[in-house]
């Protein structure tokens, strides 16, 4: 093959600029500390990183969700601890008010302590976390629970109605309105697609049974209190009834507990779930600073081996040699 | 008879031969740098010789028979068809390396980020909604993304606009080319008509095909006088070339409005017509090359033609500029395949593509985000109100995509107003349409059945009715078994972007590398050689000086013969 001057110097071009080409990837490999920077460096990696990316704010979120919810319930375990204890209370009082030496005197204190436990039983039910009141359900911007008197000056629990319609006296159809927003469960999504219902709400404290609420068990046993022919019925059919809503507390306890636990081990799985998919996405698009350096400093020995060839090789032609 | 004084002769013709090879030297190497030009070299021969009674044939020295250049005309050919396919690419290299920057991902502000943002804002929502900062964060994660889709949307636009505008200018170049062929080639015929090799003006003609070529595929073929015919390829009825000083040429005009013409109530004619607002030659400098033309659309190709029209620009004119009318587009319309032209047209198309994805993306979260915030919470529009709307009007819905996806205005101003309960008056800590939207996330629909014209109650109808059961109060997914995630909808969109770049790279670089080997074969056979022509030089300055010693030879015995036999 005929080799003429201008074969030289395009080749000699050519190949130069292949070279910082690749000089320039491997350098902007290096300062970027990633494996590509637009799609078309690996079509298939980045679609891989953009997944993992997603993926990974996606579990930060539910992790997140979890922590806010671990932190709820465990509010939520205080309260009903507090609403157990303050029922036990109650009974005991109870209990002894079948005592038959006791007086008008000590029913009367007794009477006095259960009502002040009503009113301590409401506040439990106003509980509130992060501005919210826990056993609110949908209306957890509102005190679920109003502490009134009666006619005879007894503390009486009711629910603390939202006038929607803006009518007075509230109608009845607010009240409904109220009672079912309260009565709703929340949720949270604490992983793709899994929603987990986390709170307790006032109704499902109060209502101990179907048809039976806690607030007419608080009037009945006040009102046997002082009426001295009633008296039997507090230790007999109202104790039951405590039994029961004291029963009802501790189930609800239980489920807390129980989803207490569900949300630690989700949170767990989560974290590791998180730690996982980091390291596929730094095994998908981190370089190796080692290899890269090789690479590099193959490359710049390359580049100036070709500049002083060429140097060399471009410059004479037999002109110089002549004469 | 030969005698002293015809060898006299001889010496003197041939020193003339290496005066004219010394030349010929002295003209390439003045000439080793200039793009285009092919060594050339003198072609001897011996002169006629006479013949002499007894001895034969007796030489008559040398005759510079003509002039040629050292080119290979298969390599030509070969360069031309790969510098049409490699300005295809590279003009697809350029393009698509800039909508990857318009797209800017992978990065944490690009659509992406903003997708994972605004899912999660509704996350937060869901157990937060009382809380107005959760509110305002959603209301400002969904403007950002709104506002990114509509940037991307407006930048691709953008790209769109440049790649007419560079049609327009390649048309303009390639005319101008068309018109420099057209005289060199004149000039060739004329010298060769005269009986003499136009080396350097055929140079400047292969010169000028090899640019054409970048930009669109050509076909040529030698005839007489050294003529070409030059085509399109593909192309067997449009000239380029005159070829003998009488074949119709044909020109490029730049197509630059397509107007539908339409009756006074603004419906479409019957059949439908449309006007070409088309310059001359490309040249928009003067607005006199401005020309109208009107054509009517009669069959369903036509109407391909017209839309072929629409991404090409280019339409095929008479040498004067002008069309003829009534104009056939199957003729008229230029749809080149390889080379700049094509590359950009090819590029138009998906960059419409990629608009198109951007829709159907648009419209997805629109869409389908407004379906949970507003279906069943309460009348629509008095009680309950769209998420995304389509313009300033917040009732505007039907029809959002990403030209004009907005956040609606009511919500930005007052976060309140979005809707996160089952109902009105579900209580302030609902969050269950929140927690919904929160979960389109991972919701498969099928986005690849949105277009560019998919209204909200088709979506609701048609796209979304197998995923979407409507006759809950929040809209429920039924499964998410089919379809595709909003996010791995837009990741596969840039995972094909990457591919097509990718590809225009690597084809790119092969053709470099294929170009370069044949341009070396080229300048292996036509380049100037400095020590060949060094060489030759020496060689050529001692024929000469040789011959230079004939003559004083020759002299020395005309010298014995006039002044040494008689004294």
């Amino acid at each position: 093959m005929r080799i003429t001057n201008s074969m030289l110097t395009t080749s000699f071009l050519g190949d130069m600029s292949r070279n910082l080409t690749n000089m320039q990837t491997i350098q902007k490999q290096m300062t970027s500390g990633k494996e590509f920077s637009r799609p078309s460096d690996n079509p298939f990696k980045v679609a891989r990183s953009m997944q993992m990316y997603s993926e990974i704010n996606a579990n930060k979120q539910y992790n997140s969700n979890i922590k806010d919810t671990i932190n709820w319930m465990d509010t939520t375990d205080a309260a009903l601890g507090q609403a157990t204890n303050t029922l036990q209370r109650i009974r005991e009082l109870m209990v002894s008010a079948g005592n038959a030496a006791y007086g008008s005197g000590e029913l009367s204190a007794i009477k006095d302590e259960i009502n002040e436990k009503v009113a301590e039983f409401g506040q439990i039910l106003n509980t509130s976390f992060d501005g919210k009141y826990i056993f609110g359900g949908n209306e957890g911007t509102n005190k679920p629970i109003a502490t009134g008197k009666d006619g005879a000056g007894n503390n009486v629990l009711d629910y603390n109605y939202m006038n929607y319609s803006g009518t007075v006296p509230i109608t009845a159809g607010d009240k409904a309105t109220y009672i079912n927003n309260i009565n709703q469960s929340l949720e949270v999504e604490i992983s793709v697609g899994v929603n987990v219902e986390y709170n307790v709400n006032a109704t499902q404290v109060l209502n101990y049974e179907s048809g039976k609420d806690m607030s007419s068990l608080f009037s009945n046993i006040i009102n046997h209190l002082g009426d001295p022919t009633q008296k039997g019925q507090v230790t007999g059919d109202d104790l039951k009834e405590m039994d029961k809503a004291i029963n009802n507390l501790l189930s609800l306890s239980s489920k807390v507990g129980s989803m207490q636990n569900r949300m630690e081990s989700a949170k767990d799985l989560n974290e590791s779930q998180n730690f996982n998919m980091t390291e596929i996405l730094a095994a998908n698009e981190d370089i190796d600073i080692v290899e890269k350096s090789m690479e590099y400093a193959t490359m710049q020995t390359i580049y100036l081996a070709s500049l002083q060839t060429s140097a060399k090789v471009i410059q004479p032609t037999l002109i110089e040699y002549l004469r | 008879m030969s005698g002293l004084f015809s060898t006299l002769n001889i010496s003197k013709g041939a020193m003339f031969a290496q005066q004219q090879q010394v030349n010929v030297t002295s003209h390439n190497i003045a000439n080793a740098g200039t793009a285009g030009f092919s060594r050339q070299h003198l072609v001897l021969q011996t002169g006629r010789p006479q013949t002499v009674t007894g001895a034969g044939q007796i030489g008559s020295g040398v005759v510079v028979s003509e002039i040629q250049r050292a080119r290979n005309i298969f390599l030509d050919y070969q360069i031309r068809k790969e510098s049409s396919h490699k300005g295809n690419y590279e003009v697809r290299e350029q393009y698509l390396g800039e909508i990857e920057s318009v797209f800017n991902e992978p990065s944490d502000t690009g659509i992406s980020k903003l997708m994972s943002k605004f899912f999660d804002g509704w996350q937060t929502l869901s157990t937060n909604s009382e809380k107005s900062d959760a509110r305002t964060v959603v209301g400002q994660t969904a403007k950002s993304l709104a506002d990114e889709i509509k940037h991307t949307y407006d930048k691709l636009n953008a790209i769109k606009d440049n790649s007419k505008s560079e049609i327009q200018q390649s048309l303009f170049d390639i005319n101008s080319i068309i018109d420099s062929l057209n005289s060199v080639n004149q000039e060739i015929i004329t010298v060769t008509v005269a009986g003499n090799n136009p080396n350097d003006l055929m140079d400047r003609r292969d010169l000028l095909l090899d640019e054409l070529s970048t930009k669109f595929g050509i076909s040529t073929k030698n005839t007489t006088y050294n003529s070409m015919i030059l085509k399109p390829e593909g192309l067997d009825n449009v000239n380029l070339l005159d070829t003998n000083g009488s074949t119709d040429i044909k020109k490029i005009g730049f197509v630059n409005e397509i107007n539908e013409l339409k009756n006074a109530d603004g419906t479409s004619k019957s059949p439908q017509e449309f006007e070409l607002v088309y310059y001359k030659n490309g040249d928009m400098t003067s607005e006199a090359n401005k020309l109208t033309t009107v054509v009517t659309i009669n069959t369903p190709e036509d109407l391909k033609n017209l839309e072929t029209l629409e991404k090409s620009r280019a339409i095929w004119t008479n040498e004067d500029g002008t069309v003829a009318t009534p104009l056939n587009l199957g003729e008229a319309v230029f749809k080149p395949t390889t080379g700049a032209l094509g590359g950009i047209m090819s590029i138009y198309k998906d960059t419409d593509d990629y608009i198109g994805q951007l829709n159907s993306l648009a419209k997805a979260i629109a869409y389908s985000v407004n379906a949970i915030h507003m279906e069943g919470y309460g009348t629509v529009p008095t009680d309950s109100i769209p998420f995304f709307v389509g313009s300033d009007n917040p009732l505007d819905y039907e029809n959002i995509d990403a030209s004009n996806i907005k956040i609606n205005d009511s919500i930005l101003k007052d976060p309140m107003k979005i809707q996160t309960g089952e109902s009105k008056t579900s209580g302030s800590t609902d969050g269950k349409r929140a927690l919904a939207i929160a979960g389109l996330r991972d919701l498969g629909m099928n986005i690849q059945d949105i277009n560019n014209s998919t209204t909200y109650t088709d979506f609701k109808t048609t796209v979304a009715a197998t995923q979407f059961d409507f006759t809950k109060t929040i809209p429920g997914r039924i499964t998410s078994a089919s379809g595709m995630k909003i996010e791995a909808f837009y990741k596969n969109s840039i995972n094909k972007l990457g591919v097509q770049s990718q590809e225009a790279q690597r084809i790119v670089k092969n053709q470099e590398t294929l170009l370069e080997g044949l341009v070396a074969r080229r300048t292996s056979i036509s380049g100037v050689s400095m020590d060949e022509e060094m060489v030759n030089l020496v060689q050529f300055q001692h024929a000469y000086q040789a011959n230079a010693k004939m003559i004083s030879t020759v002299d020395e015995l005309l010298d014995v013969v006039i002044n040494g036999l008689k004294r």
